[in-house]
């Protein structure tokens, strides 16, 4: 393997993100899919192919009035797949595709990146910076600028264009699979979000009515629902438990109701329906409020797989095509076959590229046709595939056919069809069916759109899991189906002593963290601990599985240690002492980190991140700049956090209190907002804190966290900071 | 709108867009751009790289409380911590300065005001507008956006937006026999590639052009619907028959005679379809654009009024009218739009 340096300018940077690959230029042109742009530049100036030197040289970008500004992307590549041509220089008529094994990106300065780092935040398809960030460095130092290359251009190499199509879209059905599964949701928590759901529109139809009041067929719709969410809450679970009879039950409710006004935890409609007539159309109205709220932490978490538990062989892609598929969504023989037919011929077409609605009808057609043609004239004559499909396509069409839907091959499919436009509203929609598996459905999403045009959002959802060992897991299937290569584990490269690892420090490069380093000297020193020895013959065990960990980061590590204790073979019990172990090591990772913070240069200067407003009563950043003076306890930082927050809302005209669930009338809206006599209220309200009435336990809780905060100091440099004289 | 609507796919940008948004922040820019075009987002995406690569010494101005509402969904959507301003809002605090003052609608300011803005820059204004979406015209002395640089010592930097990105093209076709005093029509202008072909529907009565489009919504072959009528009348004939076939929908009515009974607090967040008068809709824009009950407008101000409700769509365009095509509607080829509410298909 060798490392080859490819010179460009930072406007290919979204660009590269959004495939996680560099092609020549031509190919973006011919290729269908994502960008058609492609900016060259003298030290890469081919249309066919891609130049790459063996050195890190010096790339000037001429000044410009666009955000052009020199980048270099270091890959490491087998010497067969480039051609030499002396000099240091090498050429690529060919895609090469990115791993964070294998590739950097170096930036000639700070503010270059940020600016880079800034303008891919409003780009969606750049979504791989949770996965590059530790791979993107600041060069240091610079050497001479590149030697021009001076050679005649390749040919086109159209076999890797076509290629690149078909990786693209098997990306798009791999990574959409998975995130799918991410998304699936058990039955009871469709079904509650979706009774969320009718209610939000249902009040949001009351709202903007001209009575303001539900019509009749509005309020029985809502009674049943509320109904419905108020039987999933603890207490009706339990009371249903004990009392069998329906009636006796309304009886006890309705008692609790009589002599203490409410059920905790029950909602009542008629209380909500009363908001929506007190509509004041400058803030969002509180039922609205809350249903919104509802919704949002219905849609939260509420994962029916974790990470882990997705089989990393349900679906299996070979030399570009899928190979095999596992699913209680096939089920008969030939249901496998039709779905590998659609997979590898009819969603493999590049006509078939993202925009759905643009050609649905001909996509349920050429889908229809390609079924029968795998199913015979007899099968398909007899068969719910002809049914189900030719429906399908009358309901696109226009006309009012009732389609069926369940967990299905079919189902997902025409939900794709009919919702897949946008990966928000056919995740909707198949909730509104009560699906609560879309596995299979987003993988067909994916497949349509490619990899390339997939946004942030929807692959945040896979990037974004805290079991960064299973991710990288994924990540390394879904790469290894596709190119055939087999990445390494990441924990095996550090043994290894490679220098080139994913983690490893560099001398030319300012990194972000080294893994090996933190982790390392805490594992020797947990291992001459008193809570690892007390495992006493247990402990050879342990240790044998700590060192095959794989992991990407101390969390990630920590978080995998956990899980040894619960592992089928572990031995017997030591599951307590083995938490307690957990307890201490996640201690010393703390420790640790506390102190690297401070020596290590961050990629991005937090404070610099987030700059101070000029105003402090709305300044939302100001919490950030003020955390050094609170003491390391929790509960104190989050306490004068929220209290701040408090604070700086009651400047506004209203505002949603998170603890009463309720929009609230700001108190201090027509005070003085000068930032001196905020900061001197802020004093006061600070203060008041500290001389609580300590009789009263609530208030003795709230004093004694005060007590410990040096507001003096706080209150100094709010002053410094906002400019007030003293 | 959604976090993403307020972001860009940047593969789908066109090169007079790209150049908007590469820009470096050290030239002041005006940006002139058609409806469509995506003028706001990239305002506010100005305002988002300001903030991260210069701080918050920046203000984002608009000329309506109502448009600064709209943006301020963006502001939260993007992590925009400071606050917008609707211009009387800005003035009555004396006209805060800031190092970079970004403005949206410009083509709403006169000249007196526009050097208000300049002059509270330190540093850089990005100003973004379309003279021929200019709503005070004959109201105001509104400055068209192109005369703005000859203010300037110090011109700054101006970029057109030509392409409109959200009018699919079998509509843009239609469109062009109602709007009045329009352009050439130049089909490349349109960039959406969305192709579905607009239907008139020949449905006798309002009562059965509004069953016929609450079963189109309840079976679920439309989405994100608006429901366009010419006059607040209709708005409550439309609420009420809606009413009675069980469809949930928002309403939105301005009563210019008691503005008690305005009703405006549309929740995009739902998917209930929203229905309003034409003139109610422009700035809005739907996946299925419904006009039921359209009938024959002879005068320019009735046609710009059908032209706007026209044009709200991104998608499908379904026109309902009772006894024959009304007027301008019966000068369109008939090759453009489709006159069955479905397709013939045969099975397979």
């Amino acid at each position: 393997m060798k490392k080859l340096y490819i010179p460009t300018t930072t406007l290919n940077f979204n660009n590269v993100l959004s495939s996680e690959s560099i092609s020549p230029k031509s190919f973006y042109e011919k290729r269908g899919f994502g960008y058609s742009r492609w900016m060259t530049i003298p030290e890469n100036p081919f249309d066919n192919c891609i130049v790459l030197y063996d050195y890190i040289g010096n790339v000037v970008r001429p000044k410009s009035e666009l955000e052009d500004h020199p980048l270099l992307i270091e890959v490491e590549l087998d010497e067969n797949m480039v051609k030499s041509v002396g000099d240091g220089m090498y050429m690529c008529d060919h895609t090469i595709y990115l791993t964070p094994t294998s590739t950097r990106f170096l930036f000639f300065s700070d503010l270059n990146l940020k600016i880079t780092y800034s303008m891919s935040e409003s780009s969606l398809e750049t979504k791989l910076w949770g996965i590059y960030h530790k791979k993107i460095e600041i060069l240091q130092n610079v050497g001479e600028p590149y030697k021009i290359i001076n050679v005649d251009d390749l040919s086109l190499n159209t076999d890797a264009i076509k290629s690149d199509i078909k990786i693209n879209k098997l990306k798009g059905l791999l990574y959409g699979y998975f995130i799918g599964k991410l998304l699936s949701m058990s039955i009871d928590d469709v079904k509650c979000l979706n009774a969320y759901k009718e209610i939000h529109n249902i009040f949001a139809a009351i709202l903007s009515s001209f009575s303001k009041q539900p019509t009749v067929a509005q309020d029985e719709r809502l009674e049943e629902l509320f109904s419905y969410i108020n039987g999933q809450t603890p207490f009706y679970q339990k009371l249903s438990v004990i009392v069998d009879n329906e009636n006796v039950r309304k009886q006890v409710l309705n008692l609790i109701r009589e002599t203490y006004g409410e059920v905790r935890d029950e909602v009542n409609k008629t209380h909500y329906l009363s908001y929506l007539r007190s509509n004041n159309e400058e803030n969002e109205n509180t039922a609205i409020s809350w249903i919104k709220s509802k919704i949002l932490d219905s849609e939260k978490g509420k994962g029916k797989y974790g990470l882990s538990t997705i089989g990393l062989d349900d679906l299996i892609v070979v030399d570009g095509l899928l190979h095999s598929v596992k699913g209680d969504f096939l089920s008969a023989e030939v249901e496998d076959t039709i779905l590998k037919t659609w997979i590898n011929s009819t969603l493999l077409k590049n006509e078939y590229n993202g925009r759905i609605s643009t050609y649905r009808e001909v996509l349920a057609t050429d889908i229809t046709k390609e079924t029968k043609s795998v199913c015979g004239d007899e099968l398909w004559g007899k068969s719910t595939y002809k049914t189900r499909l030719n429906n399908l396509r009358h309901f696109i069409a226009g006309d009012n056919v009732e389609l069926e839907w369940g967990k299905d091959f079919i189902s997902a499919l025409s939900a794709v069809v009919l919702y897949g436009e946008n990966w928000e509203k056919l995740l909707s929609f198949m909730q509104s069916k009560e699906i609560t598996d879309y596995g299979l459905a987003f993988a067909l999403y994916g497949e349509l759109h490619g990899f390339s045009n997939l946004t942030r959002d929807f692959t945040d959802v896979l990037y974004s899991q805290p079991d960064r060992g299973s991710l990288w897991n994924v990540y390394r299937e879904i790469y290894g189906q596709l190119l055939g290569e087999k990445l390494p584990d990441l924990i095996n490269i550090e043994k290894e002593g490679d220098t080139e690892s994913l983690l490893q420090k560099d001398s030319e490069t300012v990194k972000m963290e080294t893994i090996k380093e933190k982790v390392d000297p805490i594992m020797n020193e947990f291992f001459g601990s008193d809570e690892f020895t007390g495992l006493g013959v247990a402990a050879n065990w342990y240790k044998k599985e700590l060192m095959s960990l794989s992991y990407i980061d101390a969390d990630d590590f920590l978080s995998q240690m956990k899980k040894l204790g619960k592992k089928k073979d572990a031995p017997k019990s030591t599951k307590r002492k083995w938490d307690k172990c957990v307890k201490f090591f996640g201690k010393a990772i703390s420790e640790s980190s506390k102190n690297q913070a401070k020596e290590e240069p961050l990629l991005f200067d937090v404070y610099k991140e987030f700059p101070i407003g000029d105003s402090f009563y709305c300044d939302v950043n100001i919490m950030i700049h003020i955390e050094k003076f609170l003491p390391e306890d929790s509960s104190i930082r989050n306490q004068f956090k929220e209290d701040l927050e408090w604070f700086q809302n009651n400047y506004k005209e209203s505002y949603y209190d998170k603890k009463k669930g309720k929009q609230e009338i700001g108190l201090y809206k027509s005070r003085n907002k000068e930032n001196a006599a905020v900061i001197d209220n802020f004093g006061n309200y600070c203060s008041n804190k500290v001389n609580l009435d300590v009789e009263n336990p609530k208030m003795k809780y709230l004093s004694d966290r005060y007590r410990k905060i040096d507001i003096q100091k706080i209150i100094d440099f709010l002053k410094k900071e906002y400019k007030v004289n003293v | 709108m959604a976090k993403k609507d307020w972001m860009v796919i940047e593969s789908e940008l066109d090169e007079d867009q790209i150049r908007v948004l590469m820009a470096t922040n050290d030239k002041s820019l005006i940006v002139s751009g058609c409806a469509g075009s995506g003028k706001s987002v990239l305002a506010l995406i100005k305002a988002q790289r300001i903030q991260k690569e210069k701080g918050n010494n920046y203000k984002v101005i608009v000329f309506t409380k109502a448009l600064c509402r709209y943006m301020n969904s963006g502001r939260e959507s993007l992590g925009l911590r400071n606050d917008f301003y609707y211009h009387y809002e800005w003035k009555k605090c004396n006209r805060p300065s800031a190092d970079y003052i970004i403005v949206d609608e410009i083509q709403d300011f006169d000249r007196n005001e526009i050097q208000e803005f300049i002059s509270a820059t330190n540093r850089n204004f990005f100003f973004f507008g379309d003279t021929a979406q200019s709503i005070y015209e004959g109201l105001k002395r509104t400055l068209p956006v192109e005369e703005i640089n000859y203010m300037l010592t110090n011109r700054a930097k101006v970029f057109n937006l030509y392409r409109n990105y959200r009018l699919p093209r079998p509509v843009a076709k239609v469109v062009q026999y109602v709007g009045v005093d329009l352009e050439g029509f130049d089909i490349d202008t349109y960039k959406s590639r969305e192709n579905a072909i607009p239907r008139f529907l020949k449905i006798q009565g309002l009562e059965s052009q509004i069953s016929s489009i609450a079963r189109m919504i309840k079976n679920g072959s439309v989405s994100d619907v608006g429901i366009l009528v010419q006059r607040n009348e209709d708005v409550r004939k439309v609420h009420e028959l809606l009413n009675s076939f069980g469809v949930n929908h928002e309403l939105k009515y301005d009563d210019k005679t008691n503005w008690h009974n305005n009703i405006n607090n549309l929740d995009f967040s739902t998917e209930n379809p929203k229905v309003m008068t034409y003139h109610s809709a422009k700035g809005l824009q739907f996946g299925t654009v419904f006009l039921p009950n359209v009938v024959s407008q002879q005068d320019d101000s009735g046609r710009k009024a059908l032209y706007v409700a026209m044009t709200r769509t991104y998608r499908n365009l379904i026109i309902m009218y009772s006894d024959d095509l009304p007027y301008p509607l019966s000068k369109i080829p008939q090759d453009l739009y489709k006159k069955t509410e479905r397709d013939q298909v045969e099975d397979i």
